[in-house]
């Protein structure tokens, strides 16, 4: 329509320019004229060609002719041109003259911008009223977009793997501080727990070798046959189960002074079976099986057996309807050697110092009950217990725990219920040049030895002098330390100190330091049943120096202090 | 401007001069370590201070920086998915410099926010054309040089530019360009 009314329309040119793929057809669906897009696009397509020579109508579908071409002049046509695979023209029929010309207006039907490309088409094939043009940029944007997203997607999954291998990392340091920290309770409630019971324990060792020594000392006075000595043998023989049980005590809790030796684990684990199978009951398959030429191990034999004892009897208690029990003793590398101990022989300074390389390793292995794992978690913890009231003190595994550390060595757990449990002792191998003898010491009188006694323990001091006086010994004792180190200042010729180990004010080692230094020479028996000084809990004392521990007989004291003066001569 | 323009920046500067490169420009634009999106609409000044830290690290002028970006340019944006439009644009260099308007004008759409420049051509000859280049940004004639260069790499011709700045009521860049194919 013109600004004026009237009404006008396109010129041919004018067409041309706004739709360059247009084409007419005639009633008789022949080609009579074509855009001038056609002439370079598809020159084989010619003015008078039949219609469907050179297009396919795939929408609407059925227009065959002319008249159905014609009524159908509002709907979107779709058009595929011969011999351009691909290509789609988009676009609607106009009917013209009555129907005798059919005029098709429309363009490219682009849906991926590398069309453009693959058909040879350009931005001047998309007239600027075209918006199939813009459709083209949107394409792109579409493009770009997902570029963008894969690039996103690809640095969050890189992202995402650093943050989970960030996370593994973290899981295991955070297993590793559990694990940490579950050691440093265990440890911390076995000190706690140790403490307490050391220290109950020195109150009763002092209490025992009153009672024993002097039910020692009336022993002696009475003939045999008295039956008050049987009451007094009596009152001993309580008193050294009770010394076993303050033994036990201070064995948990690692403050039991050992006297530890190269010894041959194989033939312990031999002694000790002979003692135990007679306790394992006889609907229990009990086979202990020695590798031989083992080689040694440096610790305490009383701290060994006190081990396998409780190792085998938890295994028997495991297994009330019976079962098999099966103690293997062997050898294995050391996962880290480097980081192996060294012991030197403590009363033989001249001894190599040997490095151990190997594990020596006792299994006990039983086929009871087994443990959950909760009871596994817990079973080493002291006072813990799954025996009923009476039947256990839960100082068992305690104790060989603390045993086991104390020797240098570690112990594992295996156990699942109703599969049994696997207990797996690994003490370091001792190379050492060659086994010690023995020498059993025997009770002899003195020539008249001076002897300092020091001990804050009133009963034990009072009982220690009658024993040494009977036996020849001049005596002067006092309870404190500083009191000992004014007297041999004054008077410095002693032969012998005898010193408890734990007192008030000062240690019996520091006492000891300063007083040898006044009295060189002097010889030194410390005599205590629980110690916090490593140097004498694990027997690294002089050769001038010898360790009673608490409580002992008189016989021993004696026999003790006469082999040590002997030795000085 | 629209991230694909610093994209193409970090791609000139990792291409030529390396990654560890595009580490210290990144790092002295104080432009966060993360991927530019193509269609979002950054400010103009992380553009401005990725050519300033550019120019610094490098120990380039602006001129040469900017040249060598529009250069780079037309290499990214017919790489960066922009090939069929860059062909559709024309097959011609001065089809294809006839077309950037139309073409800007499109892509406005997809990049509504776009303040694309404006590209006459006047004075056509068989070899030889005026380009009139109009923008509101300052200071971009070198970054046009390195763009013309770019396209007579792209069309295979080689060419001779010549840059007037034109004062008065429009002022604007005029480049008077000469080319001829390379046989």
């Amino acid at each position: 329509m013109n600004g004026d009314g009237t009404s006008r329309s396109l010129s041919g040119a004018e067409l041309s320019t706004l739709f360059p793929f247009s084409f007419e057809i005639s009633r008789s669906l022949k080609i009579t004229a074509l855009g001038p897009r056609w002439k370079s696009f598809a020159p084989a397509i010619a003015v008078g060609d039949d219609l469907f020579k050179h297009f396919a109508i795939e929408r609407p579908l059925s227009c065959v002719d002319a008249v159905t071409i014609c009524a159908l002049r509002e709907e979107i046509f779709l058009l595929h041109v011969q011999g351009k695979p691909g290509f789609t023209l988009r676009g609607q029929v106009l009917s013209l003259d009555g129907g005798d010309r059919i005029l098709f207006v429309g363009g490219p039907w682009i849906i991926h911008v590398d069309d453009l490309v693959v058909h040879a088409l350009g931005f001047d094939d998309f007239p600027p009223h075209d918006p199939r043009g813009d459709l083209l940029v949107l394409l792109q944007a579409r493009e770009t977009t997902l570029g963008d997203l894969k690039l996103l997607a690809s640095r969050l999954r890189e992202t995402a793997k650093r943050l989970d291998d960030r996370n593994k990392q973290l899981e295991e340091q955070i297993v590793v501080r559990d694990n940490l920290e579950a050691q440093l309770r265990q440890s911390q409630k076995v000190e706690a727990v140790g403490r307490l019971a050391g220290g109950v324990a020195h109150d009763f060792n002092n209490i025992l070798m009153a009672i024993g020594g002097y039910a020692s000392l009336a022993s002696t006075r009475l003939a045999e046959g008295d039956q008050v000595r049987h009451w007094v043998d009596q009152i001993r023989a309580a008193a050294d189960r009770a010394t076993g049980l303050t033994q036990q005590l201070l064995a948990f809790s690692r403050q039991k002074v050992i006297q530890p030796a190269a010894i041959d684990p194989a033939l312990e684990v031999q002694t000790i079976e002979r003692i135990l199978r007679p306790l394992i009951g006889e609907n229990i398959h009990f086979i202990v099986t020695v590798n031989a030429q083992l080689g040694m191990v440096w610790m305490d034999p009383s701290s060994l057996h006190q081990i396998m004892m409780n190792l085998v009897i938890n295994a028997r208690d495991a297994m009330p309807m019976g079962g098999d029990l099966r103690v293997i003793v062997s050898e294995a590398p050391r996962e880290n050697a480097l980081e192996a101990i060294s012991i030197t022989e403590p009363t033989q300074p001249d001894r190599e110092a040997a490095t151990a390389t190997n594990w020596i390793t006792i299994e006990v292995i039983d086929s009871g009950t087994g443990m959950d794992e909760r009871t596994k978690a817990n079973i080493f913890d002291p006072f813990f217990t799954t025996k009923d009231i009476g039947k256990g003190s839960g100082l068992g595994l305690s104790t060989v725990y603390g045993l086991v550390q104390q020797g240098g060595g570690e112990i594992e757990v295996e156990s699942a219920l109703g599969k049994g449990s696997r207990f797996l002792v690994k003490l370091p191998k001792f190379v050492a040049p060659s086994a010690k003898k023995v020498v059993v010491p025997v009770a002899a009188q003195s020539d008249g030895e001076r002897v300092l006694l020091v001990e804050d323990e009133e009963m034990v001091r009072k009982l220690v002098e009658q024993v040494l006086t009977r036996a020849g010994y001049v005596v002067v004792s006092t309870a404190s330390p500083r009191e000992a180190i004014n007297i041999v200042a004054s008077s410095p010729r002693f032969d012998l100190l005898l010193s408890d180990v734990v007192m008030s004010g000062m240690t019996g080692p520091d006492m000891a330091r300063q007083i040898e230094k006044l009295s060189p020479g002097i010889c030194t028996i410390f005599m205590s049943g629980y110690t916090e000084d490593p140097s004498v809990r694990t027997g690294r004392i002089l050769p001038t120096q010898r360790y009673l521990t608490k409580p002992f007989q008189p016989d021993t004291l004696i026999a003790v202090a006469g082999s040590l003066l002997a030795s000085r001569k | 401007m629209y991230g694909l323009v610093n994209k193409a920046v970090e791609g000139l500067v990792r291409s030529k001069f390396g990654d560890d490169a595009w580490e210290k420009v990144r790092v002295k634009a104080g432009v966060p370590d993360e991927p530019f999106i193509s269609m979002e609409n950054y400010d103009d000044a992380v553009t401005y201070d990725l050519v300033g830290a550019a120019c610094s690290v490098l120990n380039l002028s602006p001129e040469i920086v900017l040249e060598e970006f529009g250069k780079y340019w037309v290499l990214y944006t017919g790489e960066a998915g922009y090939g069929a439009l860059m062909q559709g644009a024309g097959d011609t260099l001065p089809v294809f410099v006839k077309n950037l308007d139309a073409m800007h004008t499109r892509v406005k759409l997809s990049y509504p926010n776009l303040q694309p420049p404006s590209f006459r051509v006047t004075n056509e000859s068989a070899n030889a054309f005026t380009l009139h280049y109009h923008t509101h940004r300052a200071g971009l004639a070198p970054f046009v040089v390195g763009l013309l260069k770019g396209l007579a790499s792209r069309f295979n011709v080689n060419m001779e530019i010549a840059y007037t700045r034109v004062e008065g009521e429009a002022p604007h860049d005029s480049f008077v360009i000469r080319w001829e194919p390379i046989s």
